[in-house]
């Protein structure tokens, strides 16, 4: 028998492959507002896969009988998924999807070996295309409204203000008195 | 359990070390080499501490070692604490857009352009592939270099088994 640390790294793997696989199936369809609501919705569906594997190791999952040690290897197996996750999306997915400078060298790519002026670069791909995009994806996560022709902050909790709360604690813990 | 503690002290520890080394730097920049020294250090410090026999009741959540998964979450952590860092210094066109708008009371699309721009979001992009070599400049014509071709490679594998379009 496989110990608990072994099955409860198996058993994120397992539920973070599954997530990459139906990420990389169901995002052919996703249109470019829906990624982050999409991804949202693919994460805590593979979230129930722990659950179900470990039904599988024979475990019970009747809630009154449900002993506290199994909830914490969950737990436990939940974490490890969500950061692989988290990483995935933020280190993998991310940049492919709104990372200019990736863009900027696939631009510059598509004029290889002969090479592309910087006007010609403007043309294809400036700060109007990535202002709509930015824009569609933050529409679609409410974290903006468009009220009168006037792009408005959402006055609702998104992950920019948690990215922008936790860098700004960063920030005035490292800055000099 | 404890296994999962001892990794989240020693990585709060690297954090709070972290923080007072970039505090009494001269240089106002990023500080990632440092981190990874500091991370690797708790690292060390992680697999000296090691314990692979449970406790008295080795069944139990509390007394079993999770030193396989202390020590992922723990590698996994680092990239993530590094993410919230570099969001103090570095300016991610969204940020820059929720940071404009928050500055004024709602703005149109043209406002917003004007505000920001190519020399805004483009050229310091350019000039940071020209710093890192993935682009060169030469008789007006930007051309990529050896690395920026086989990045360039890369993403396009990567759209092919993804299905997504050009992304940027």
């Amino acid at each position: 028998m496989m110990s608990a640390d072994l099955t409860t790294l198996m058993t994120a793997a397992v539920s973070f492959v599954i997530f990459i696989l139906i990420h990389f199936i169901s995002f052919r369809f996703v249109g470019e507002g829906g990624v982050l609501k999409w991804t949202m919705r693919i994460f805590f569906l593979v979230s129930l896969v722990p659950v179900g594997l470990f039904i599988r190791e024979g475990r019970d999952i009747i809630l009154s009988r449900v002993s506290m040690d199994d909830v914490g290897y969950l737990l436990v197996a939940w974490a490890v998924y969500g950061l692989l996750s988290f990483l995935y999306i933020l280190c993998v997915f991310g940049p492919y999807e709104s990372s200019i400078r990736l863009r900027l060298i696939r631009e510059i790519y598509r004029y290889h070996p002969a090479g592309i002026s910087l006007e010609h670069l403007y043309k294809n791909y400036n700060s109007k295309i990535i202002l709509k995009r930015r824009i569609a994806r933050l529409l679609h996560a409410r974290s903006i409204v468009l009220n009168d022709e006037k792009y408005r902050i959402a006055q609702k909790p998104s992950f920019f203000l948690l990215a922008e709360v936790l860098a700004g604690m960063i920030e005035r813990c490292i800055k000099k008195s | 359990m404890y296994s999962l503690v001892t990794m989240s002290l020693v990585f709060m520890t690297d954090i709070f070390v972290h923080l007072i080394w970039c505090r009494f730097q001269k240089e106002d920049r990023l500080h990632i080499r440092s981190f990874f020294a500091i991370a690797a250090g708790g690292l060390l410090f992680l697999l000296l501490f090691i314990q692979v026999e449970a406790g008295p009741d080795g069944k139990s959540f509390w007394s079993t070692p999770l030193w396989g998964c202390a020590l992922l979450l723990y590698v996994l952590l680092v990239p993530v604490y590094l993410i919230f860092y570099f969001g103090t210094k570095v300016e991610s066109p969204s940020r820059l857009l929720m940071m404009s708008l928050k500055e004024k009371d709602g703005m149109t699309f043209e406002e917003i352009t004007a505000v920001i721009d190519n020399d805004r979001l483009i050229r310091p992009r350019l000039d940071d592939l020209f710093l890192t070599e993935y682009i060169r400049e030469e008789g007006g014509l930007i051309w990529l270099t050896a690395p920026g071709v086989r990045v360039a490679q890369w993403l396009e594998l990567y759209q092919k088994l993804s299905g997504r379009g050009w992304g940027g």
